[in-house]
């Protein structure tokens, strides 16, 4: 409850700055191009466990360092891809060479990367071809008379080629590193940039790596100073941040892409034979278009609508075993198109702008430093909802369900005077004010119906009210809050404008009740403080009907963690 | 002014009936867009797995646009088998001359239907052409040749085999595998289970095409029976009779089968691949040869050989059957090899090959030399089976037509093969 001001501001800051980055990021990574009609086939990926620093006056301790990789490569670990570890002693060779040469530029690290991986990858992909041409085998088998085999160009040795050209390997760097410790503040912030070098290891009488895309990711993590390890938790925390991230701008690279044939479309709800063995989850999107020739003899996807994903079907056994979407923005779709992912993180950002009423009946709170006097008002406040929705479902296998976190920032305008014990000038002369601040801080759950791009919701949620004036004691700023417990609940009707964003208006129930219970903060400490007064304390109240308007979007990336958050938020109550 | 009323009504009637046909739509032709197909493989001996092209019409909603691709590539897929490729079952000009009358109903959806035992579920690709306007698919199907091939023969557009061949009757086929002598070929069936996998597959098809099929073993099992036959007789063996045996067929199949293998870590994965040559019994003539291979993987060798005899056999029986329509046109076929005694001179000798030419042209439809030597000659002459029904008959006429020195006796008389002598009384 303590940090929980300074939390929202941050929270805004970096989601409006995380908005932007995706925003950058999406437009740089949105061409899909795709073999025609194909599925999206596996990919054998090879991982380094070493991380570059291009900078190297930058200092990650060996356990933190660790640390990093572990997160990333949990994170790129994802159901789509085989997984080839390079074994230990070359990566010893690589890192010793890595760091006899210190700052190495991406031109380098390929040179030293074909130099001491290439060889040893193609042998690799030699062993770790079995298990996969034992999968390829079962396939063939299934098939054998029925499917395509494209004996001219020699099937299974097709199939290999395809196996030894699907390699790729990845390197995680770490490009910039800061640690803040505002004096006003007491965490300190660890920010980071960083992010993968994506190679294709192309096989054959040449092998050699081509380089495919470089992905970059920054991200921040926030300890108290006080702490021992504040700085090493807090890299900790932006590394999972960045893992996060990573995961998400790697499914996006359109190699790496799922892709597949609509094998039936019934009305709205659509089946295609991906599923658990790829890795998708309910509720994750999905363009649906054609493959279109242009005039000028280019081939580009044309987008004719999108799907969420309804049932994931566990197609690891077997490979017939189909999923279906429902189709939230409809085209005239057909068997045969085709379906690509959009890979978000699974987590909206809403903005929902609100009016409700407020009441306060006049009255006298005093503590040992200040007296304050608030004037009768009973009429609206304005405010603005910032959530955070994280999807759960595909943890309780309901679509379209979410575990929300988030704030409301708001003003009443109510008169009040604040007299202070800090000077002989504060007890005689009040701060008089016309408006006080509002802060919610909320939790709860939230669930939605789509009805093609319309779509209804419905959210309860536990939270925080803090009415507040700011004052300055002691030549710090002081926060005086009145608290309450309460709950809303809210329904909301949406339309869906794009894939991403949906925009709506809602309406409500607040009810938070005049509590007697009032908190200082002074700096960055927050006290309860006993109300001495012996006159009627004011009461302060929200028990009434709300509305609004609303406005979500889903974001590729976000410079923080949510759960980082969330955990950060339990530490607070306990 | 009634001449001109009459001029001018008949002259509207000229212009409006002209009119009335230039207005007329044209009936949209059933025939496929698309010619782009490929055999993929030959599954068994009655079905092929074929990828096609199909191309919708320009325009329309997409599920109107998919079903006309979908047709179209079904269409093109019929067409292949029927007209396109390498070895087509229509492959005479009559064939295909009388199919086209036909061809505009043949090629309707609901005939098409019944040959096609498989469609993917998926396209191989799908692309929008034409900026979008027109719908291009590629998909695979599975078809019964033979099916169609059985339907065609009932609409009168293909003759069936036997009737090809009429009274020619249809070409007997021997399998053996490829030898370079020691051990035989027949040693080698019953050694080498691969190579007998392999025979058995080709005949396989062979026997579901209706072929007359000699076996090499049986072949074999029937000349050892001969000759115990005769020494049980006290009788002397007749080489003429057995060698005779040997040659029994009209067309032989040699074969090879090749099995390679490879690790792939620590698994061995196999390929199948196998040699198929047909060739005219008589005089040696190639008719055909293919390769197939089976897909790479770990199975047995029988199911490798299998895998790809079928898509080797499929082609080369094509081939057998193209050679052996071609060949009934000119009638049935024979080798004659006429041994001219030495006790002639080279002068004489020529005499009596030439007295002997003079009896082959006016039995046989055509003929075609091979060795003209002093005292040997070699024909491979064609005639009309509707009179020559055997060797026999063909040796009977020689004898009675025969006009040249010495007197003509044969050696040997097989199916396709007759050896003549001629020596002085």
């Amino acid at each position: 409850m303590k940090r929980t001001s300074r939390t929202i501001s941050k929270l805004v800051h970096r989601t409006i700055r995380g908005i932007l980055f995706s925003v950058v990021l999406g437009q740089t990574l949105c061409p899909t191009l795709f073999a025609q009609g194909e599925r999206y086939t596996r990919k054998s990926i090879a991982f380094m466990d070493a991380l570059m620093v291009s900078d190297n006056h930058l200092q990650i301790g060996l356990a933190d360092e660790q640390y990093f990789l572990n997160a990333i490569n949990a994170g790129i670990r994802i159901s789509r891809f085989d997984y080839n570890p390079l074994p230990d002693t070359l990566r010893y060779t690589f890192k010793e060479q890595l760091r006899e040469k210190g700052i190495v530029s991406e031109s380098e690290l390929s040179a030293l990367i074909e130099a001491t991986i290439v060889p040893e990858i193609v042998r690799i992909l030699d062993i770790e071809k079995e298990i996969r041409a034992q999968n390829l085998v079962d396939e063939t088998q299934r098939n054998s008379f029925i499917v395509l085999k494209a004996k001219e160009m020699g099937v299974t040795a097709e199939q290999i080629e395809q196996v030894m050209n699907s390699s790729y390997i990845y390197l995680p760097f770490i490009s910039d590193y800061k640690v803040s410790k505002p004096k006003d503040d007491k965490n300190l912030t660890v920010s980071i940039k960083g992010g993968l070098f994506w190679y294709h290891i192309v096989a054959g009488d040449e092998p050699r790596l081509e380089s495919i895309v470089t992905l970059h990711s920054e991200a921040s993590g926030s300890e108290e100073k006080e702490k021992s390890s504040a700085e090493s938790v807090a890299f900790r925390m932006a590394a999972s941040t960045m893992a996060m991230n990573l995961q998400v701008l790697t499914r996006d690279i359109k190699i790496f892409r799922l892709h597949t044939p609509i094998a039936s479309i019934e009305r709205r709800t659509i089946q295609f034979p991906l599923g658990k063995a790829e890795g998708i989850k309910l509720d994750e999107p999905f363009f649906v278009g054609e493959y279109v020739e242009t005039n000028s003899g280019k081939i580009r996807f044309q987008k004719s609508g999108f799907v969420r994903v309804s049932t994931v079907a566990d197609n690891r056994e077997n490979s017939r075993q189909l999923s279906a979407a429902y189709a939230i923005q409809k085209g005239d779709w057909v068997k045969g198109m085709t379906m690509v992912e959009h890979p978000r993180l699974g987590i909206d950002v809403a903005l929902k702008p609100r009016w409700f009423d407020m009441t306060v009946k006049e009255g006298i709170f005093a503590s040992d430093d200040f007296l304050i006097s608030f004037a009768d008002y009973d009429g609206l406040a304005v405010g603005a909802d910032l959530d955070l929705q994280i999807n759960i479902a595909p943890l309780i296998k309901k679509r379209q369900s979410f575990l929300v976190v988030g704030g409301t920032a708001g003003v009443v305008p109510v008169k009040s005077a604040l007299y202070s014990t800090d000077n002989i000038l504060d007890i005689l002369i009040p701060d008089e004010s016309l408006a006080a601040g509002l802060l919610y801080g909320y939790a709860g759950y939230m669930r939605r119906f789509y009805i093609g791009r319309l779509a209804v919701h419905g959210e309860a949620l536990l939270g925080l009210q803090h009415l507040i004036l700011t004052d300055t004691y002691d030549d710090e700023d002081v926060t005086i809050s009145n608290n309450s417990l309460g709950v809303r609940i809210n329904l909301g009707l949406e339309y869906a404008i794009n894939i991403d964003c949906n925009f709506g208006v809602f309406a409500g129930f607040q009810a938070f009740p005049a509590m007697d219970w009032w908190t200082v903060k002074y700096g960055d400490e927050e006290v309860d403080v006993e109300n001495y007064t012996g006159w009627a304390a004011p009461r302060i109240s929200s028990v009434s009907p709300t509305f609004g308007i609303y406005l979500h979007y889903s974001p590729p990336t976000l410079s923080f963690n949510p759960a980082a958050l969330l955990q950060a938020g339990m530490d607070q109550i306990k | 002014m009634k001449k001109t009323l009459i001029v001018t009504l008949i002259a509207l009637n000229i212009f409006s009936v002209a009119f009335a046909k230039s207005d007329k739509p044209k009936a949209k032709s059933n025939l496929p867009q698309s010619h782009e197909a490929v055999i993929l493989e030959s599954t068994s001996p009655t079905e092929v797995m074929v990828r096609a092209t199909g191309y919708s019409g320009t325009g329309g909603k997409a599920a109107e646009m998919d079903k006309q691709a979908n047709v179209d590539a079904r269409k093109a897929v019929i067409w292949l088998i029927l007209l396109g490729g390498s070895d087509p079952l229509l492959q005479t000009d009559a064939e295909k001359s009388e199919f086209a009358k036909i061809q505009e109903e043949y090629f309707t959806t609901a005939n098409l239907k019944q040959f096609v035992v498989w469609e993917a579920d998926y396209y191989d690709s799908r692309l929008k052409i034409d900026g979008g306007k027109k719908l291009k698919i590629e998909k695979s199907f599975k078809i019964n040749k033979s099916l169609l091939q059985q339907d065609l023969i009932k609409k009168g557009v293909l003759a069936e085999n036997a009737q090809v061949a009429g009274a020619l009757g249809l070409p007997t086929i021997m399998v053996i595998p490829e030898t370079s002598g020691k051990p035989s070929a027949i040693e080698l069936l019953q050694t080498n289970p691969n190579l007998k996998k392999g025979a058995e597959v080709i005949e396989s098809y062979l026997t579901a095409r209706k072929f007359e099929v000699i076996v090499p073993e049986q072949q074999q099992v029937l000349q050892e029976l001969t000759s115990a036959q005769y020494a049980l007789q006290g009788s002397n063996e007749d080489y003429s009779y057995l060698l005779a045996l040997s040659i029994g067929s009209d067309i032989y199949i040699a074969y090879n089968v090749t099995i390679e293998s490879r690790k792939l870590g620590s698994t061995t994965v196999k390929k199948g691949v196998v040699a198929c040559r047909a060739y005219e019994t008589t005089t040696g003539r190639l008719l055909g040869t293919e390769t197939g291979y089976s897909p790479e993987r770990t199975a047995p060798d029988a199911v490798l050989i299998e895998e790809a005899m079928h898509d080797a056999a499929d082609k080369v029986l094509s081939r057998i059957t193209a050679y052996w329509k071609e060949d009934a046109r000119q009638g049935v076929q024979y080798k004659v090899i006429l041994n001219v005694s030495d006790n002639y001179t080279k002068s004489d000798a020529e005499e009596i090959i030439f007295a002997f030419t003079d009896a082959i042209k006016k039995t046989a439809k055509t003929f075609k030399e091979n060795v003209v030597a002093d005292y040997t000659y070699d024909v491979l002459l064609w005639c009309d089976p509707a009179v020559y029904q055997s060797s026999s008959d063909l040796y009977r006429f020689f004898k009675q037509n025969y006009k040249g020195a010495g007197v003509l006796t044969r050696v040997s008389l097989s199916r396709k093969l007759i050896l003549l002598n001629i020596a002085e009384e």
